[in-house]
């Protein structure tokens, strides 16, 4: 086949469009990372044990730990993504759950261990994971794989103060802040987002934000209202 | 609506001057628990029983606790609404290996098991175990009618230390645990249908706890249960002895508890005993499905020179389903022979239980 002088110009230009394309794609697909930092505004209380029906006295209670790591900062319109299974681990001491807030991707197992001398009851009824798993004693740990994203709350039916939650990511865009309140969200895609900020009492806090290829974005929250710019 | 209320509700109650990192151990703990039970006969007479009752804990520190539990129930029998305060105590409990507690006030019953399952998400079945409500025919002549056991919640005082492997404890109490006081007593009462007089009772208990899951504990209580003038027979006050074993046993998915009660109550025709058991189990299925069963049977006489042997017998066996964790749906069947008869009669009963832990 014989092509024409415009044509060829024509081949050429997009032949030439689409090596431009295919040079610059992979710089816009270079990911960003959201960075920042949590703090909490109002005073938060724990539930304590109380045993009034009971013929033995509650154990010490255990120094409080900060709240912040009992928040899940995470990417709340993240596209489903392939990630890898972790292990994570609630303990049950001194009547509470060690911590109290896990943050996992699906297919993970979270192992939960006994440390105290009396029998407690690890149950869930949540939508992403319906489980119990029994009384055990000290010593002794049960773990449950949790193949569903979603929310889910974890009790002692023994306890009716104990309580914990599992977050459940398909996606790898999730932290749980440090002592301080500092997290590092990275590879995240560039384009506008919704992040969220989860604490366990005090509800989600969810806020826009712009992250750009290949430079860290950065948001802060003070739970439970967004802040003040 | 309550998961958004309930921060700033806290911020309400517990405020503190300044923002803080960590969380407090809340000033106040408050529970609701509430029933709706409906039962039918093999007559096919159907009651309706309402439970409804908040507990208050609120923290004084240095240990120093304050407990009221406010209750009102629609009793099935008659249909009649009936408020009272089952607990209004002062608590001083002071944590460790070896826990040491003592309280004063209106303070649940320091003897029995069946005491402890008062609130209706803490009992598996929909009845209670016979022995807190189920009145034995009198023991003495023209007196009146006692329980094996009854749920007190007495005017007094107790002492509690316990550790990994032990609990004791020692009570002085207004009431007998053979008739049911209650604080909003009618004032003028039919004989015997109201509060009946005070008496002291000394209570000593204890138990031991060899293996995680297992304990067996006893309790021995002494004290007076009928005044003089009570019965136109009586001219002096009586005392009574009780004794009960009990046994708690859990494992895995399974609880089992047992009680047995022996009466020995000073009469005008001598020392007349009554006694009882009762046997519980529960069973969890399935994260929301489980089953409980209670067989018990209490043994008695009747106030003749020849004391002639009655006895009550009840079996109830009961399906549960968890709707979520504060909402569990159950339906029993329950067959009893009651003192004096030779048929079973028969009850279907259906319940909802809510039980939420505010703070």
């Amino acid at each position: 086949m014989i092509f024409s002088a415009r044509s060829s110009v024509l081949l050429a230009v997009a032949v030439a469009g689409l090596a431009v394309m295919i040079e610059t794609e992979p710089a816009a697909q270079e990911p960003g990372s959201v960075r920042g930092r949590v703090s909490i505004g109002i005073p938060v209380t724990a539930k304590r044990a109380t045993s009034t029906y009971s013929r033995s006295i509650p154990a010490v209670a255990l120094a409080p730990e900060s709240e912040l790591r009992h928040v899940v900062v995470y990417v709340k319109d993240a596209p489903k993504t392939a990630v890898q299974p972790m292990r994570a681990e609630i303990r049950q001491r001194n009547e509470n759950f060690v911590p109290r807030v896990v943050a996992v991707t699906v297919g993970s197992v979270v192992e939960f261990p006994n440390d105290d001398p009396i029998y407690h009851n690890v149950f869930s009824l949540s939508r992403a994971k319906t489980f119990d798993l029994g009384r055990f004693p000290k010593g002794k740990s049960r773990g449950e794989r949790f193949d569903k994203p979603g929310v889910v709350k974890v009790f002692c039916q023994i306890h009716s103060h104990m309580s914990a939650t599992v977050m459940v990511f398909d996606h790898p865009w999730f932290a749980i802040p440090d002592e301080q309140g500092n997290f590092d969200l990275s590879g995240v895609p560039p384009g506008m987002h919704q992040v969220t900020a989860w604490h366990e009492r005090l509800g989600e806090t969810t806020l826009p934000l712009r992250v750009e290829p290949g430079r860290p974005a950065t948001i802060d929250f003070v739970l439970p209202v967004p802040a003040q710019p | 609506m309550w998961n958004r209320l309930a921060p700033w509700m806290l911020v309400l109650l517990t405020a503190a001057p300044s923002a803080a990192q960590q969380a407090k151990a809340s000033v106040l703990s408050v529970d609701t628990s509430a029933s709706v039970d409906f039962t039918t006969d093999g007559n096919g007479n159907d009651v309706k029983g309402v439970f409804l009752d908040t507990l208050i804990v609120g923290d004084f520190g240095r240990n120093v606790q304050a407990i009221v539990r406010p209750q009102v129930q629609r009793l099935a029998n008659n249909g009649e609404w009936n408020r009272q305060i089952w607990v209004a105590e002062m608590r001083y409990e002071r944590p460790g290996r070896v826990a040491f507690r003592v309280e004063g006030g209106y303070i649940p019953s320091p003897v029995g098991l069946a005491n402890l399952t008062l609130r209706p998400h803490m009992n598996p079945t929909i009845a209670q175990p016979a022995e807190l409500f189920t009145s034995i025919p009198s023991l003495e002549v023209r007196g009146p009618r006692v329980n094996l056991l009854s749920g007190i919640y007495p005017l007094g005082a107790q002492a509690t230390a316990s550790a990994t492997r032990w609990d004791a404890r020692v009570a002085v109490i207004d009431t007998s645990p053979l008739r049911l006081r209650r604080v909003f007593g009618d004032p003028n009462p039919p004989l015997f249908g109201g509060n009946p007089p005070r008496f002291t009772n000394v209570v000593i208990g204890g138990g031991v706890t060899p293996f995680v899951g297992f304990r067996v504990g006893a309790a021995l209580t002494h004290g007076g249960w009928l005044r003089a003038g009570e019965s136109p027979t009586l001219t002096a006050d009586r005392s009574a002895n009780i004794v009960n074993v009990e046994m708690e046993l859990a494992f895995r998915h399974t609880s089992l508890t047992s009680e047995i009660v022996y009466d020995a109550l000073d009469t005008s025709l001598g020392t007349r005993s009554t006694s009882g058991w009762y046997v519980q189990g529960a069973q969890t299925l399935a994260p929301r499905w489980f089953i409980a069963g209670r067989a018990e049977r209490i043994q008695t006489t009747l106030p003749t020179i020849v004391g002639i042997e009655q006895n009550f017998t009840s079996t109830e066996q009961a399906l549960g389903y968890r709707l979520t964790p504060e909402i569990a749906l159950r339906v029993s069947h329950r067959m009893r022979q009651t003192f004096g008869r030779d048929a079973w009669d028969h009850f279907g009963a259906v319940s909802i239980v809510w039980y939420r832990r505010w703070m």
